[in-house]
C-alpha cells in the first residue's frame, strides 16, 4: 500500500483504539509514577492485608450504616468519576490518591451495606472494585517491540521472537486482519512454543497475556517489527468473578 | 440497499408510526388493535432497512454514528410499543414517535455515510451483543425518561409502575451491555476497565441510576427527588452515548471507530 508509508507511522487501524492505547500507556505510566508514587510498596502481601482490613471495617460498621451513608458514598464516587470525565485527559483523577481514598471509603460503607442487606449486583461491584484496586500494585505491564526473526530478551522469564507478520486486506485496501506468528523460548531451554497472535485474540503463555498493539513497515511494505503488550494481572480472576456476579444480579433484576 | 433508500423507508415508517400514535388517543378496542398493527408495521419497515443494510454491506451496521442511530430509532419504537401494550400508558407512543422521528430526521440530513469495512478491532463475538444490548437499554431508559418528565410536569404519580418497570429493565440491560464491554476490553486491550472517556461516562451514568434506585427503594415517597436524579442520569446517558466527544480529553478515546 502506497498510502501507508513507513517507519514510525502508527499504521492505520490496528484499531484506532489500540493506537491511542500506546500513547496512553506512556502518559499514564508517567502520571502513575508521579501521583501514586511507590506503588510497589503496596504489592502482595500488604495489599491483601489492606483488603482484609476493608472487609473487616465493613463488617464492624454493618449496624451503624444507614441509607444516607450509602447515598453519601455513592455521591462521593460520582464526584470522583465526574472529575475523571470532566478534567483534561492527562490529569487522570482515577489514578490519584484522592480517588483511592474515595474508593476505600466507598468499599467500607458499601461492604457494610451488603452485610446488612445482600444483593448480587452490589456484591459483584464490591468485589470488582476491591480486586481491581488492590491488584494494581501486583500488575506487570510492558509494551515490547519485536523485530522480525530475532529473539528479544527482556526481564520476562522467556524470550519472544516474531516469525512472520501478515496483513490481510479487504478489496478496498483497508485492513481485515493482522496476524503475528510468535515463538517463545525459555532462556536455557531448547524447547520452542509457537503461537498465533491476532487483534481480539490475545496469546497466553506462562501466566502472561500478550496483545497485538502495533506494527511498523518500510515504505516498500516490508514488515520491520511489531509491538506487543505483555501483561500479568494475578488478581484479574477476582475482577472477572465480580463482573460475573454483577451480570447475574442484572439478569436477576431483569427476570424479577 | 444503501443509505439513498433511507428516506423512503424512514418516510414510510414515519407515516405508519404517526398514524398509530394518533390512533392511540382513541380509547376503543378497534383503535387499540389498529394502533398496534400500524406501529408494528412501521417497525418492520424500518427494521427491513437495517436488515438490508446489514446484508448488503456484509457487516453489521453498528460502526458509524449514523448506523447506531438506526438501531436506537428501531429499539425506541419497539420499547414504546411494548410499554403501550403492557401498561397502556397514554402519551408513550406519541413521545416515542417524536423522538424516533427526530433521530431518523438527523439520519436523513446527516447520515455520516462511510463506505466502511469492519476493522480488526471490532471483529469479536462481543461486538453485536455489546452494541445491541446497549441500544435497547438506551431506548427503554428514554421511554422511562419521557414518562418521568410527564409525571414531574403534571405532579401525578400514576405513571410510576411503568417508570419503575422500564427503568429496572433498562438498567439491567445497561449493566449487561457495560459488563460485556469490559470483558471484551480485557480481550482486546488487556484491561477490564481503563477509564477511557466513554467508559468513564458509562460509570457516571451507571452510578446515577444506582443512586436513583437507592432513593426509590429507601424513600418511596420521595418521587420528585428520584425523578430529578433520573433526569440527570438521562443527561449523563446522552453524554456517554455521543456527548463525550465534545468534552476536553475525549480525542484520545479508545472508542473512536467511526472517525
Amino acid at each position: 500500500m502506497q498510502s501507508f508509508s513507513g517507519t514510525g507511522t502508527l499504521a492505520e487501524w490496528l484499531g484506532i483504539g489500540l493506537q491511542n492505547r500506546v500513547q496512553r500507556f506512556e502518559s499514564a505510566g508517567y502520571l502513575y509514577f508521579r501521583m501514586i508514587g511507590r506503588l510497589h510498596l503496596f504489592s502482595f502481601p500488604l495489599n491483601l492485608i489492606i483488603g482484609v482490613f476493608i472487609l473487616y471495617a465493613g463488617w464492624k460498621c454493618r449496624r451503624l450504616v444507614q441509607d444516607k451513608h450509602i447515598v453519601i458514598v455513592l455521591v462521593l464516587l460520582l464526584i470522583g468519576t465526574l472529575l475523571e470525565g470532566l478534567l483534561p485527559a492527562h490529569i487522570h483523577f482515577t489514578k490519584s490518591w484522592p480517588f483511592v481514598i474515595i474508593l476505600v471509603v466507598f468499599l467500607i460503607v458499601w461492604g457494610a451495606g451488603l452485610f446488612r442487606s445482600f444483593s448480587l449486583l452490589g456484591a459483584g461491584l464490591w468485589l470488582a472494585l476491591w480486586a481491581g484496586m488492590l491488584g494494581t500494585p501486583d500488575e506487570y505491564k510492558a509494551s515490547i517491540t519485536l523485530p522480525t526473526h530475532q529473539y528479544v530478551h527482556t526481564s520476562l522469564p522467556f524470550d519472544i521472537r516474531l516469525d512472520t507478520f501478515t496483513v490481510r486486506r479487504y478489496p478496498t485496501g483497508e485492513p481485515m486482519e493482522y496476524t503475528a506468528e510468535l515463538s517463545f523460548k525459555e532462556s536455557q531451554s531448547p524447547v520452542v512454543t509457537e503461537a498465533t497472535l491476532r487483534v481480539n485474540h490475545p496469546v497466553r503463555y506462562k501466566g502472561y497475556r500478550m496483545y497485538l498493539l502495533d506494527y511498523e513497515q518500510t515504505p516498500m511494505g516490508d514488515i520491520v517489527s511489531c509491538t506487543v503488550l505483555v501483561t500479568r494481572q494475578p488478581w484479574s480472576i477476582l475482577v472477572l468473578l465480580g463482573i460475573l456476579l454483577m451480570m447475574g444480579g442484572a439478569i436477576k433484576q431483569f427476570i424479577k | 440497499m444503501t443509505w439513498n433508500h433511507h428516506i423512503l423507508f424512514a418516510g414510510g415508517a414515519a407515516l405508519l408510526w404517526i398514524t398509530g400514535a394518533v390512533l392511540s388517543f382513541c380509547r376503543t378496542q378497534k383503535s387499540f388493535f389498529w394502533t398496534i398493527v400500524l406501529y408494528t408495521a412501521g417497525i418492520l419497515v424500518y427494521g427491513s432497512f437495517v436488515a438490508g443494510l446489514w446484508v448488503l454491506q456484509k457487516r453489521p451496521p453498528m460502526v458509524t454514528m449514523g448506523e447506531i442511530r438506526l438501531w436506537y430509532t428501531l429499539f425506541l419504537t419497539l420499547a414504546g410499543l411494548l410499554t403501550f401494550l403492557r401498561w397502556r400508558s397514554p402519551l408513550i407512543l406519541p413521545l416515542a414517535t417524536v423522538m424516533a422521528l427526530v433521530f431518523s430526521l438527523i439520519n436523513t440530513v446527516r447520515p455520516q455515510i462511510h463506505t466502511q469495512v469492519l476493522a480488526p478491532a471490532l471483529q469479536s463475538v462481543f461486538f453485536i451483543p455489546h452494541v445491541t444490548v446497549y441500544m435497547f437499554s438506551y431506548a427503554l431508559l428514554a421511554c422511562a425518561f419521557l414518562l418521568t418528565v410527564v409525571m414531574l410536569l403534571r405532579s401525578k404519580t400514576k405513571g410510576m409502575p411503568a417508570i419503575d418497570a422500564l427503568s429496572r429493565i433498562g438498567f439491567s440491560f445497561f449493566t449487561i451491555g457495560m459488563l460485556l464491554g469490559s470483558i471484551w476490553a480485557r480481550q482486546a486491550w488487556g484491561e477490564y476497565w481503563a477509564w477511557d472517556p466513554k467508559e468513564t461516562w458509562a460509570a457516571i451514568t451507571w452510578l446515577l441510576y444506582v443512586l436513583y434506585f437507592h432513593i426509590r427503594k429507601s424513600k418511596p415517597q420521595a418521587v420528585k427527588t428520584a425523578g430529578i436524579v433520573f433526569i440527570i442520569a438521562f443527561v449523563a446517558l446522552q453524554i456517554c452515548w455521543y456527548g463525550y466527544r465534545y468534552l476536553p480529553g475525549a480525542e484520545a478515546g479508545l472508542h473512536n471507530y467511526s472517525l
